[in-house]
């Protein structure tokens, strides 16, 4: 009987530590911004896969890939075996289908500057990062604080020309103009991305014009003959449609308009 | 029916598509546009005369382009076809210019999109006709190569599609059917490429009234009617890259204008000549009205609205009594 209960003791105690120093969990990220949230809390050794479109900081690439936003390989996932998935809000159909698979989806919600400090600390929590995402989160407020205008101008933001994309007040990038100091002319739109006519976009009357994606712009040219359109980079692409670790520089952008 | 009572059909029609011409170019969605119009009298460079200017002008011109383009095309493959349900796009058109579209769009990040629609259409019609062969011409090859290439071209379409996500929003839209922002050619060289191919249809509209008799009944028709037919094939071909080029891909008007045109005045090819272009353009016009003004500042594909709008419609002149059914 003695012999039994040291046994099941050892038994129990094993199980015990076993859930406790299991390895750290492992993650496959399917969103760009996430993906950057977790390199820079540190966490990028947790990361086995990623999507085609993380491409920062630039090692990222190297991570194995598993998909896009349209089609994720569900062998390569398989093989990765991680115990999370990590989703940007917009992939909440595709969340469905993880569970079948073992991999629990996560999906975070982005719509503005607090929701992806919110994001970087709910990572940190769960990777073990804590004081890391704390530190990241801190800089990028006292950073952005610290980029603020006070000459309000208005801005139209367009994600792209053909058709006509803005941003609407659900979406992030208005809360980041909102945050730099500037006014979005079309906060008034309840929508993340609505395709709007050119017709409402007269009406706006914009100080200045950033547009996200070029393509063939004389229609807006002839629409604003006398206000200034700014192209973004690729670069600047990439630092302004994530809602990630690198706002505080979406919001210089901005505000140094 | 006398011929007095279809000439005052047409003009009725022709006071509807006026009312229809003034309606696009003025009334927004908080107005009628009385004070637009007044104001487009005098030329001042404001945001008004922008909006008419750069926005209004040659989006009408587009939508009658595109109606009567589209409506002509329909009833000239129908008549060369006898079937009521061949369509503009029945020679592989559609997916031809979806596939000029969508490399437009990842070649030259959508330069003047609709433009490269338009030589894709041309292309593809091109191919049908030559594939079907000009001397042994017959319409059911013609329907069935049609449908090949138009399969063929959808697979190229799909899978591109799903290659590159980053541009699936933009070709969705684009290849939903919406009136044209940069057809690629100037406005003016439109309006003049339209009345040429208005007159040419006009002068084959006499012609085609002797495909409606039966070989047996003059045997000389038997082979002009191929000359006939492939001239015809040609024509509604161009006119349907011309529907491409301001509306994108949209054929359901090639289907249903010429039906309601038959109700309306029979099938004495002059006169449906008119009947058909001036409600392809009318249904258009106010299709576009529609998309434009219901949720604004947004706005429906025109696609859409042409679906939700013309099928109820066309529905009910199928069933009505005496309708196109009924005959």
């Amino acid at each position: 009987m003695k012999k039994f209960i040291s046994k099941l003791m050892i038994s129990l105690m094993t199980v015990f530590f076993a859930a406790d120093f299991t390895e750290a969990k492992t993650f496959v990220s399917m969103s760009p911004a996430l993906t950057e949230i977790m390199y820079a809390i540190g966490a990028d050794g947790d990361l086995a896969g990623v999507s085609t479109e993380c491409n920062y900081p630039a090692s990222a690439a190297n991570k194995t890939k598993v998909g896009n936003s349209y089609y994720i390989n569900k062998e390569v996932l398989l093989k990765l075996n991680p115990d999370y998935i990590l989703l940007a809000e917009g992939a909440g159909s595709a969340s469905l289908k993880f569970d079948k698979l073992g991999i629990k989806p996560l999906l975070y919600k982005m719509h503005s500057v607090n929701s992806i400090y919110e994001t970087i600390l709910s990572l940190g929590q769960l990777t073990g990062k804590v004081e890391n995402s704390k530190n990241v989160v801190k800089n990028l407020k006292n950073d952005i604080s610290s980029a603020k205008t006070h000459n309000p101008k208005k801005v139209l933001y367009l994600i792209q020309l053909n058709p006509l994309i803005t941003i609407g007040n659900k979406s992030f990038i208005s809360d980041i103009i909102k945050t730099s100091g500037q006014k979005s002319v079309t906060d008034d739109l309840t929508a993340f991305y609505p395709a709007v006519s050119a017709e409402y976009l007269l009406k706006l009357n914009p100080d200045v014009i950033v547009v996200s994606i070029k393509s063939d712009d004389k229609l807006l040219k002839k629409l604003f003959p006398n206000t200034k359109i700014i192209y973004l980079t690729k670069e600047q692409n990439d630092l302004i449609n994530r809602p990630a670790t690198r706002i505080n520089k979406a919001v210089r952008f901005f505000a140094e308009l | 029916m006398r011929s007095s009572k279809k000439i005052i059909i047409i003009l009725t029609l022709f006071v509807f598509f006026i009312v229809a011409l003034y309606l696009a170019t003025f009334a927004g969605h908080d107005s009628f546009g009385f004070g637009l119009l007044k104001k487009s009298f005098d030329l001042k460079n404001d945001t008004d005369s922008i909006l008419l200017e750069v926005l209004r002008f040659p989006r009408v011109l587009k939508a009658v382009v595109a109606g009567a383009c589209l409506a002509l095309s329909g009833m000239i493959l129908q008549a060369v076809s006898k079937n009521p349900l061949a369509e503009p796009f029945i020679t592989g058109i559609s997916a031809g210019a979806g596939l000029g579209i969508v490399l437009s769009v990842l070649l030259f990040s959508g330069f003047a999109y609709s433009f490269f629609g338009f030589v894709g259409a041309l292309i593809s019609a091109l191919l049908v006709i030559i594939f079907c062969g000009i001397g042994k011409f017959t319409v059911t090859k013609l329907i069935l190569t049609g449908l090949s290439v138009n399969m063929f071209a959808s697979a190229v379409i799909s899978f591109i599609l799903l290659t590159n996500p980053d541009d699936t929003y933009t070709l969705t839209y684009l290849l939903t059917g919406n009136i044209s922002e940069n057809t690629g050619i100037s406005d003016l060289t439109l309006f003049v490429l339209f009345i040429i191919m208005m007159f040419l249809s006009a002068l084959m509209m006499p012609k085609m009234n002797f495909l409606r008799l039966e070989d047996d009944f003059m045997p000389e028709l038997k082979t002009r009617r191929k000359v006939y037919n492939v001239v015809l094939i040609v024509l509604s071909a161009i006119l349907a890259g011309m529907s491409v080029l301001t509306v994108g891909i949209l054929s359901f008007v090639g289907i249903i204008s010429p039906q309601i045109t038959r109700m309306l005045v029979g099938v004495d090819y002059r006169y449906a000549f008119f009947v058909n272009i001036l409600l392809g353009a009318i249904f258009i016009l106010l299709a576009d009205l529609v998309a434009r003004v219901v949720i604004y500042p947004m706005q429906i594909p025109l696609g859409l609205v042409v679906a939700f709008v013309g099928a109820p419609i066309f529905v009910y002149f199928l069933l009505k009594k005496g309708g196109l059914l009924n005959d």
